[in-house]
């Protein structure tokens, strides 16, 4: 069964970090499911044991191969969580996952729903065997259906996913819609991707050119200069470690595929025996050898 | 289609395979650097990494049999997958090789087209000619699992001896001890004197390759990561085998 990884080492928005819910969160959970304004559109507010068993019950599902995924929105300033996104609902059959997300009250009105969701779909189409992200809200809830539209969700057209109530608005973005539109930098799309394009052309040409491919590092510099990259990013893409440019360019540092594993033997070897002397042939019983045809 | 999209970014793509690329419906992505999977997204409006299928401590192998069936699934869909692998596809990996098998098995067309591998920088960067001498290639774990027959008078090249002897398949790197035992074997057949050299090609061509010489007793000390290949030169001449040229030269008498 393939098991439903979203790594949240790409989940990183120009002001936020996504990370995993974990035990931990407990607090941010209350604070979310307890407080009746944030649940005006949701249900009724939880109360200490429900939010307790709901709490539970979520890590829980979490941790199954194909449960959801609910990641804790944290600011990067401050090192503050405040709200939770998620992925569920996860269909291969109808290649399509459900997405959601709250935030505490203090958080409402900065931008920070669109720029938490535009890294978690974005993170959520590279990685998962889907066509199609969905949300749900109520047809009262405008600040939602102002969020999905400018998400580039538009209203699903008589398509219920598994799992949509009968009564709340369902709007959906399709890969190729979100795929043209993250290509627009001004949208929850990682830092990497707006400065990164010059540096990667950079790279693609030093790495194609004849002129360039072994060219001193005040070549490469003059070049870079005319290209008008950035000077920090100049003089990090010239040190040996990698480390530099990679965060500059919010990529992951230590990314690596090893795609083979060498298999263990299925029985240890057998012990070398002191040599014996061969056991006496008896002759075996062997088919007749056919005869040789007479020429 | 798998395809190989080469060791430096820029430099080693083949016109064929990004024409692989541009075309498919879908593009997987196995790639060795963040830099060069950001370079391949840029490719095309639907590339998928499967990078976020490693995890610490998860089994690579499960992670493999889960790259196959993500591409599989996308080929039972109908569509026209291509799955980029850095280096050759075919070298040292086991995903492309079983995607393709399972996809004939089940009526579907699938290719493999070549690429540049890391063994093919390391000729180059290294100055090295496999035809001289001779040479052997090895995955490092399986050179301790099995008894292997090493020939020091041939070049010995160790393929993923940063994750030596990591017998879950499940960590990121291993240490000091995992490469003690590698050096134990090796001495079985070198002298601990014996230089070995760790080989990494560049990634990226504003940088270098790394090269650094190292004597065997001091491998377990040196820093390996999951990159770098191990390449050792012949520590014997070649002996000529007298009863082959014999045979030869009698041969070339009665043919003369
Ligand atoms: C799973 S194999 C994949 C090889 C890849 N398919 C190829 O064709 O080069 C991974 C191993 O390849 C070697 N390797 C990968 N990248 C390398 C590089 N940049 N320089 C040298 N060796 C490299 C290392 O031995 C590493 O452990």
């Amino acid at each position: 069964m393939i098991a439903f990884v979203l790594t949240t080492a790409a989940l990183t928005a120009a002001r936020l970090r996504l990370r995993a819910l974990a035990a931990r969160d407990r607090v941010l959970f209350r604070t979310l499911y307890a407080d009746a304004a944030t649940m005006r559109y949701i249900g009724r507010p939880l109360s200490s044991a429900q939010v307790e068993v709901s709490f539970c019950a979520t890590l829980d599902a979490t941790r199954k191969p194909r449960g959801p995924r609910f990641f804790v929105i944290v600011e990067q300033h401050r090192s503050a969580a405040v709200g939770l996104c998620s992925i569920r609902r996860i269909s291969m059959r109808e290649r399509c996952a459900e997405t959601g997300i709250m935030l505490v009250r203090g958080a409402c009105g900065r931008g920070y729903a669109d720029e938490a969701l535009g890294a978690l779909i974005d993170a959520a189409f590279r990685a998962l065997p889907i066509d199609t992200v969905w949300a749900q809200y109520r047809r009262a809830n405008t600040a939602a259906a102002c969020l999905f539209g400018a998400l580039g969700f538009s209203e699903a057209d008589g398509w219920r996913p598994r799992g949509a109530r009968l009564r709340l608005c369902v709007s959906i973005v399709q890969r190729p819609v979100w795929r043209m539109q993250s290509n627009q930098p001004e949208r929850g799309v990682p830092m990497s991707n707006t400065i990164g394009s010059n540096v990667i052309g950079f790279l693609e040409n030093v790495g194609r050119s004849a002129a360039l491919r072994h060219a001193s590092r005040e070549q490469l510099l003059q070049v870079m200069q005319r290209e008008e990259i950035a000077p920090v990013l100049r003089s990090a893409l010239l040190q040996p470690q990698r480390m530099a440019i990679d965060g500059l360019l919010g990529v992951r540092e230590t990314m690596y595929c090893t795609n083979q594993g060498t298999k263990l033997p299925k029985k240890a070897p057998p012990k070398k025996t002191p040599a014996k002397a061969p056991p006496k042939k008896t002759p075996a019983k062997k088919p007749a050898k056919k005869v040789p045809a007479k020429r | 289609m798998c395809v190989g999209i080469g060791i430096t970014l820029g430099s080693h793509l083949t016109p064929l395979a990004r024409n692989y690329i541009e075309k498919s419906d879908v593009v997987f992505a196995a790639v060795s650097d963040g830099i060069v999977e950001l370079w391949l997204s840029a490719m095309h409006p639907d590339v998928r990494s499967l990078q976020s299928l490693y995890g610490e401590g998860k089994s690579r192998m499960r992670t493999y049999r889960e790259m196959v069936d993500l591409m599989l699934a996308e080929v039972r869909a109908g569509k026209h997958v291509c799955a980029a692998f850095y280096g050759h596809p075919g070298v040292f990996a086991w995903a492309p090789h079983k995607a393709i098998e399972i996809a004939r098995r089940e009526g579907y067309r699938a290719h493999m087209e070549s690429g540049i591998s890391a063994e093919d920088c390391l000729y180059a960067d290294l100055g090295i000619d496999p035809g001289e001498f001779g040479c052997q290639h090895y995955e490092a774990s399986q050179l301790l699992y099995y008894q292997r027959r090493i020939d020091p008078g041939a070049y010995l090249v160790l393929w993923q001896a940063g994750v030596i002897g990591d017998k879950a398949l499940a960590r990121v790197a291993t240490d000091n001890a995992y490469r003690q035992v590698l050096v134990d074997r090796l001495a079985e057949d070198y002298p601990l004197a014996h230089k070995v050299i760790i080989y990494r090609a560049a990634t990226l061509a504003v940088h270098a390759p790394r090269i650094e010489r190292i004597a065997l007793g001091k491998l377990a000390a040196a820093r390996i990561e999951p990159p770098d290949t191990l390449v050792i030169a012949p520590a014997r001449k070649l002996v000529p085998n007298t009863k082959m040229l014999r045979r030869l030269t009698k041969l070339a008498r009665t043919h003369a």
